[in-house]
């Protein structure tokens, strides 16, 4: 049997739509400082990336947890992880724009990973996600370190030039 | 079995993406990639559970075996197509890999339904091919307008 949360437009989908709207704005507003297609890329990550753990834990047989409003898969789902994309960006928009040294990368991923704890704390509290059958937050922010790595390796891969 | 079937057919693709010819630069075969599979592990969880037309084996030995079949199988398949059609000039080869790739989706997919991965409670092989078409359109001309992004850029 499916579970509903709720019905209402309310602080679930504010959160949503303001976070990717606040995520596209800073992605269209800051300086460029990669090609399109690479930004496409580092942005895709991301999403698929979330579409990705979102849709092998969040379903059977482990079914660790709903997003939204019902246990179904609905629109403003789909939206939740467009948000990823954008947050993935500055991650390493920033990385690029300090140009952090490699012996401070896993500094680097710790923070990110913690501010990405965070914001999902935030998220469970207002209902964006419902954890079930013993998941906990700290499973997340293992995630979130697991996803920082590949991420900058990528960002190595398409510009080896900047392996300081 | 399955397991060991499915590791199989995943690592085949990989092989031959790695082989073919590609029309597509690294970044566009990566934009591509994660656009699909973005899309096809959608397309999988409605139809699963919200439209019930396919059930997917909540079996817990079953898990990476529908994994690779819905995160790397199907959509390489695609992303081999996308690259073999656009090298191929010839309009009699590009139809003969339309067809191809047709066949290796219902391939795949009668070796997923024989092994139990999935079950159709609704679904059938029109539909399938009206979704082959559909991502095969789709990825063809998304990557028309990435290549034309690329070249904007420059």
């Amino acid at each position: 049997m499916p579970i509903i949360y709720d019905q209402e437009f309310n602080q679930n989908e504010l959160f949503v739509f303001a976070l990717l709207l606040i995520g596209i704005l800073l992605v269209w507003k800051v300086p460029k400082r990669f090609p399109a297609q690479e930004g496409m890329i580092y942005f895709l990550y991301s999403v698929f990336f979330g579409i990705v753990f979102d849709h092998s834990i969040s379903i059977e047989p482990f079914d660790y947890y709903d997003v939204n409003d019902s246990s179904y898969y609905q629109i403003l789902d789909f939206m939740t992880y467009f948000m990823y994309g954008s947050f993935a960006y500055l991650y390493i928009y920033i990385f690029d724009y300090l140009k952090i040294r490699l012996k401070y990368v896993p500094v680097y991923i710790l923070i990110w990973a913690l501010i990405s704890t965070a914001i999902e704390l935030l998220a469970v509290h207002l209902g964006v996600f419902h954890y079930k059958n013993g998941y906990m937050i700290y499973y997340s922010f293992s995630i979130y370190l697991l996803i920082f790595v590949p991420n900058l390796c990528l960002y190595f891969y398409l510009n080896p030039k900047k392996q300081n | 079995m399955t397991l060991g079937l499915f590791v199989l057919i995943a690592w085949v693709m990989i092989i031959i993406f790695f082989l073919i010819p590609k029309s597509l630069d690294w970044k566009e075969n990566m934009i591509m990639f994660f656009s699909l599979s973005i899309i096809i592990i959608s397309l999988s969880t409605v139809l699963d559970l919200n439209l019930k037309l396919i059930q997917t084996s909540k079996k817990v030995e079953m898990f990476v075996p529908v994994w690779l079949f819905r995160n790397i199988i199907i959509p390489l398949i695609f992303i081999v197509f996308l690259n073999l059609f656009n090298f191929s000039k010839n309009k009699l080869k590009k139809i003969g890999i339309a067809a191809l790739t047709i066949a290796g989706v219902f391939l795949i997919e009668k070796v997923t339904l024989i092994t139990g991965i999935i079950k159709h409670t609704g679904w059938n092989q029109y539909y399938t091919l009206l979704t082959i078409i559909t991502l095969m359109t789709f990825s063809f001309f998304f990557a028309k307008l990435v290549n034309r992004i690329g070249k904007g850029a420059k």
